[in-house]
Parts: structure tokens; sequence; C-alpha cells
């Protein structure tokens, strides 16, 4: 039992994972830690040197060199390339150790040349007399070159913009990024906080370098933008990209739901639509829809009858829900796949479940994507059906007597919808 | 998230609407699914001078009704409703279905079409009303005053729409002695 539970369990998880938005989990160990941007640097005094210089053992003959090297701001270096010449001939070539470095030479020599290297600093040559005593202990600074982290975030409109692809080109480098989206942090939130983001460090010899950033996305127009590294005030920079007027593929399939409100009606009605369409796979011919569509108008309606002898005849409102399904087809006059004002007209063939009967709504409208599938549409419909409307005769003796009238109501409204195609 | 936001637009969407209010039931009324019109103690003179007591709601079940003249005046709490009637029965008032069933028994009433300078919604003298013969307001001729013998009253109001009854008294009882 507690196996077969097991297995459940198993196929359970299984399940939730295949069809979980893995994609979007942002891996840490992958990844990194996108917002640690400092470095603990490790500082060294002259005493800690001496004492670094004296801990080593020489063999009698041997010469001692090194010391400590440092950035003009006092931070210790790691991992700088140290060649070292005597008389003009390669002797060795080493990194330092969070700063430290040295070397025993086991032949006199009249010239060291020190020749020190990092990809963040500017080059340094150095050149020495060949000490006569031993040890020899240097503290050498280098410069650092330009540093900055750039960073962005890729909106569309004012939604940050997930998967862009991000080419930035500087001094004959290409990177090439693509912007974050949301993503289950250590603590197993759903962390949105770099949503559309993008960020790079960038080393540059000079701040007049300069630096290129192309933004593509499938459905957006490709984004470019270029500056120098001095104009680069470290904050993030927000680029916004536009929507290709159309769009990237043809969604077959859109599912609406429309609300129409009393200002919008001529007869202060309110109506409630969802409908379903799905296009005509034609080669030649992609602009007819086929689909279903349910509604419902809720109108209100204001009889008046006449009570006692003298007094103004009395007004009674009662509500009426009339709903409405049935088959409906839609022909794009405008294409379908433009972003703006995709322009429709079409007719419903709908079932009246209030009083069984065939009606027909004609409708019009138009269609504005907000972003790649989803989009918002205004629409005028035509509805002409029966109901029965009830109707009051007073009674002086108590609550009045109602009877039914048939009539004929001929609605025209405009509707506002939301439509996910897919 | 976005389909719960979407849940929550309906919810406020339908939930908007208002439900038919629910009068609660009132057994020692005429009609039992009405609010009260309440009939307090009250007085009136005849042309002689003559005073005469009702004493309302509180003569309810009493063992003996309040004694009147034939031109009874009648008054309850006003409440300050459009349609409104009141109405004198010979008989005990039998109400089914929302309606009142002896109509035949209605020998007199007023309603408030007749508003007039002095008898208005709360107070009206006989004077003020009409007969009812056959079921019928006879507006054309001023009341016949009562015979002597028991008589019942009782008032009672529609809403607005003139639909449904909204507001009911108590029937009450006098004994008109000539």
């Amino acid at each position: 039992m507690i196996r077969f539970a097991n297995i459940l369990f198993f196929l359970f998880t299984f399940v939730l994972y295949s069809f979980s938005q893995i994609d979007e989990i942002w891996l840490e160990s992958v990844y990194g830690n996108f917002n640690d941007t400092t470095s603990s640097a490790l500082n060294y005094s002259p005493k800690e040197v001496d004492r670094f210089m004296k801990s080593h053992s020489l063999k009698p003959g041997e010469y001692l060199i090194g010391g400590y090297i440092s950035s003009i701001f006092h931070e210790s270096i790691d991992s700088v390339k140290i060649i070292i010449r005597v008389d003009q001939k390669i002797i060795d070539s080493f990194y330092t150790v969070n700063g430290l470095f040295s070397i025993s030479l086991s032949e006199k020599g009249s010239i060291i040349d020190l020749s020190l290297s990092h990809p963040e600093y500017h080059q340094k040559d150095t050149s020495l007399l060949f000490p006569e005593a031993s040890p020899t202990t240097l503290f050498l600074g280098l410069q650092p070159k330009y540093k900055i982290l750039l960073r962005g975030r890729v909106y569309a409109g004012n939604m940050p913009l997930q998967g862009v692809a991000v080419k930035i080109r500087h001094a004959g480098s290409l990177y090439n990024l693509t912007t974050r989206g949301c993503y289950y942090d250590k603590e197993d939130y759903w962390n949105c906080l770099f949503d559309g983001m993008f960020k790079l460090n960038l080393i540059a010899e000079d701040p007049n370098d300069s630096v290129y950033i192309n933004l593509t996305k499938t459905g957006m127009k490709p984004f470019s933008a270029g500056m120098t590294i001095h104009e680069y005030t470290g904050d993030i920079m927000h680029l916004k990209m536009k929507y290709e007027s159309t769009l990237p593929v043809i969604s077959y399939n859109s599912l609406n739901f429309k609300l129409s409100f009393p200002v919008f009606s001529l007869d202060d009605d309110w109506f409630v639509s969802l409908s379903y369409y799905r296009l005509l796979n034609t080669n030649r011919l992609k602009r007819i829809a086929y689909g279903i569509d349910v509604n419902t108008f809720i109108t209100t309606v204001s009889v008046t009858h006449n009570t006692f002898r003298g007094l103004e005849p009395s007004t009674s409102d009662s509500s009426y829900i009339s709903t409405f399904a049935g088959p409906s087809l839609l022909f794009w006059l405008i294409p379908p796949e433009k972003r703006l004002f995709s322009t429709y007209a079409g007719c419903t063939f709908a079932y009246n479940f209030n009083k069984p009967a065939l009606v027909f709504q004609p409708f019009f409208g138009s269609r504005v994507f907000i972003d790649l599938n989803k989009a918002i549409s205004l629409e005028i419909r035509y509805c002409e059906y029966k109901t029965d409307i009830i109707h009051y005769t007073f009674s002086p003796y108590g609550n009045a007597m109602r009877y039914e009238v048939e009539s004929t109501f001929e609605k025209l409204h405009a509707n506002l919808g939301i439509q996910i195609v897919f | 998230m976005k389909l719960l936001s979407a849940i929550f637009f309906l919810i406020l969407l339908f939930g908007s609407c208002t439900p038919e209010e629910v009068i609660p039931e009132n057994e020692k009324l005429i009609f039992t699914n009405s609010y009260p019109i309440k009939i307090p103690s009250y007085t009136f003179q005849d042309s002689d001078g003559e005073t005469y007591s009702i004493r309302g709601d509180t003569s309810y079940q009493s063992a003996y009704p309040d004694t009147v003249n034939s031109l009874p005046a009648l008054a309850w709490d006003s409440l300050g409703i459009r349609i409104i009637t009141a109405a004198i029965f010979t008989d005990h008032l039998r109400v089914t279905g929302n309606r009142i069933v002896n109509t035949d028994d209605i020998i007199w009433q007023w309603h408030s079409g007749m508003e007039t300078e002095t008898g208005k919604e709360g107070f009206v003298k006989y004077s003020d009303g009409r007969s009812v013969i056959n079921d019928s307001i006879d507006y054309d001729n001023l009341a016949d005053s009562l015979d002597e013998g028991h008589y019942y009253w009782a008032v009672w109001g529609w809403g607005e729409s003139g639909t449904r009854i909204w507001y009911s008294s108590r029937e009450l009882e006098f004994y008109v002695l000539k």
C-alpha cells in the first residue's frame, strides 16, 4: 500500500514537473548570484608583507624577490600575471595570491625586468638592479582600467520583457545575453525582482570607448542603442521595445470574453458573452473563422399601470435575462495577424433559451493586441428576439395581478472584450 | 493569479445585484408578509362636540370594542407612502394569498387618491371616504352613515410600484351606537 502511494506520489511530482514553467526557473548554481556585485578585498600591511617574505627559507646562493601588488586604491590584486626577466632572459612567470608573490633566483644578474598584467588593470613594466642582498621586497601599484557594471531592463510598454536576446559590442568583443524572467529563489519564493533585466561587467581602456546594445525578440522591432563608457551613469537603463506591426505567428484559436455596460447600449442593457473561434486553415485565405458563441442579455423593462383614481400611474421595473448559444461565423476584413485594428464582421446563429427560437446576431468589431497573445476588442452587435414581459393589474385589496405579454426586443449595443489567442 | 482576479471581478459584478427584500412574517397584521402600520390611541369629536376615544392597537383582542358614532374618524401613524387605503368592513377581514377575499363586506373606503385638506394619509374623517357598493367605490355621492352594529377596519399600503402590499395594520373593531 505504501509502495503504491509512493508510486502515485512519484507520478504526481513527475507530471507537476513536466507541466511547470521550468524554463523560467533561474538556477543559481548555473547563473550565479545576480545580486552579488561586491568582492571582499584582503589588504596587507608592510609588516605582514615582511613577515611573508621572512617565512621563506633560502638555500645558499639564492636570491629571494617578492612583495605585494595592490591597486592605487590599496586593494590587493589577485591573479596578477608576472613575467620576470633577468638580463632580458625570461626566467619565470607566475601569479600573485591575494597580491603576494615571491620567487627565488639562483643565478645573479645585473637587471631584473618585471611585467605585470591583469585584465582589469593597465599593464605595468618595471625594472630594478639585481639586489646585492636578499630578500628584496617590492611594493607595486597597478592602475585599474575603467570598469562598469552595465545593467538594463527591457520593457514592452510598461511590462518587463523576458527572453530578449541582448547583444553588447565593445572594443571588438561581442557579448550575448538574455534578459531574465521570474524564478524561484533560494527560499522558494517566486521572485520577479530582476524580471526583464540583463547585466554585464565591462572593462575599458578608454572612457571614450563606445558600447553598442542590440535587442531582438520574436514579434518585437529590433532595438539598438549606443553610448560611450563615460556616459553610463551606473543606473539601470530602461530600454523600451516596440511590437512589430504583425504577429510573429498566426494564432488559429481565440477565446473571447465580452462585456457591455448599460451606457454602451440603447436600452441600458448588460451583455455578457463567451465565445471561441478557430481560424479556417486554408492556404489561400486565412480570414474565415468559425466557432461557438454563448451570450446573455440582461435588460430592464418598465411597465406602467393605473392604481387608485386620482393617483399618477405607477411604474414597475423587472429584469429579464435572455440567454443565447449557437454557432458563429466570422470574417476578418483586415488580416488577423495585424496587431492593431484587425477588423472583423460576423454573425451568430443562436438559439434563444428563454423563448425557443433561432435568432441572428450580426456583429462588427475591431481588436488591438496589448501583447503577443492578448487583445482587447470593441464590437457592435445587433440582436432581435422575443420574450414575455410581465405586466400588472392593480388590485385595491392586495397584491397586483400579473400577466405576460410577448414583446420583441431590438438590441443594438457596443461591447468591450478581452481575447486570448493561442 | 490573473484567473483569480477575473473570477473576483465577475463575483463583484454579479454580486452587486440586490436581492429581493425579505419582509419578516407578522401574524398579527392583516397581510402577514408586510411591515406594520401602527394605530395609536386617538380621539375625535362629532359635530355636537362629543368626544370618542379609539384605543388603537392596544384594543386588539380586547374583550369589548371601542364605541363610536355613525361617522367615525380613522387615524394611524403616517408613513408618507403614495398608495394607501383604509376600509370599514361589516365582518372580519379574510385574506388569502395576499388578497382580501371578503370584499363584499366593505361598506366604506378611503384611499390616497381622495386626499383633501382635511383628510390626509394618517387621519381621515368618515366624510373623506366614500361608500362601497358591490365592490365599487361610489365617488359621486357622500358616504352613508353607519348603522348601529359591529364593524371592523384596517389600513394597508403598497410600494411605489403598486404591485405588492408592503404595509398593513391589524384588524380593529368598533361598535356604532346611534
